[in-house]
């Protein structure tokens, strides 16, 4: 629900011309998912369960992200011909998620448990 | 769309559970997921088109393509593998699993696409010999 609606926003600001609503959406569950793996196992002195260590990270951050919705869009970048758009949706994808994971993941580093 | 979201999230960590078992390279269990996730979404967008000859509803294309889909295929758990295979030096999972993600999910788009465009003729074909 929130994918839909972030992506609808911000494809309402920045139009129709690069799926910039997936990216954002990935962006932040890449980020989210990052935070979530370097706290999770230390919350309640490790005594969180297994349970609800998957339930976030593969519920709320794996039901946010979404693979489909974006290779459906490169796809169609590739049949328009805009191949340039297509490989930057796929570089700026996969580098920003990369990058959101570790910073998601160094900031739960500095934390004292 | 949550409902689809929700349901597409069990199906996924149905599968890559059951992949988990099977072969004992980490990232598959993920890439096995958003393959068979491209390859539906694009099959069931293509296959629902508006202007094609199948009809389906926006609000279950919506609930099918963004929800179900949407939540079976991640983003955020292919990134969390990847770098977690950067954080321990292994750097060939790294690439093995970008590279192989990319391509492979776009040839289950393709793949999705290709269908789609004969299906309705085919299920006009097939429900002419039921009936006859």
């Amino acid at each position: 629900m929130w994918r839909y609606w972030w992506s609808g926003l911000v494809a309402e600001r920045f139009g129709e011309t690069f799926p910039f609503g997936t990216l954002v959406v990935n962006i932040v569950g890449s980020a989210l998912i990052g935070t979530f793996s370097g706290l999770l196992p230390h919350v309640a002195n490790g005594r969180l369960s297994t349970a609800l260590q998957q339930l976030l990270m593969v519920g709320v951050c794996g039901g946010l992200t979404t693979f489909s919705s974006f290779s459906l869009q490169t796809y169609n970048l590739i049949v328009e011909g805009r191949w340039l758009s297509a490989l930057g949706n796929i570089a700026l994808s996969s580098g920003l998620c990369l990058g959101c994971v570790a910073v998601g993941w160094q900031v739960t580093q500095g934390i004292r448990f | 769309m949550a409902i689809g979201g929700g349901i597409g999230s069990v199906m996924r960590f149905a599968v890559s559970e059951w992949m988990s078992h099977l072969l004992v390279w980490t990232p598959l269990p993920i890439l096995v997921v958003n393959v068979t996730g491209c390859f539906a979404i694009s099959f069931l967008n293509f296959v629902s088109d508006p202007s094609g000859e199948i009809y389906l509803g926006s609000r279950s294309r919506v609930f099918l393509l963004v929800g179900v889909c949407g939540g079976y295929t991640t983003f955020s758990s292919f990134s969390l593998i990847s770098f977690n295979a950067a954080r321990h030096g292994a750097f060939v999972d790294l690439w093995l699993n970008m590279g192989l993600s990319h391509l492979l999910c776009l040839f289950g788009i393709w793949m999705g696409a290709m269908i789609a465009a004969p299906f309705p003729h085919a299920l006009r074909a097939a429900l002419r010999l039921w009936r006859s």
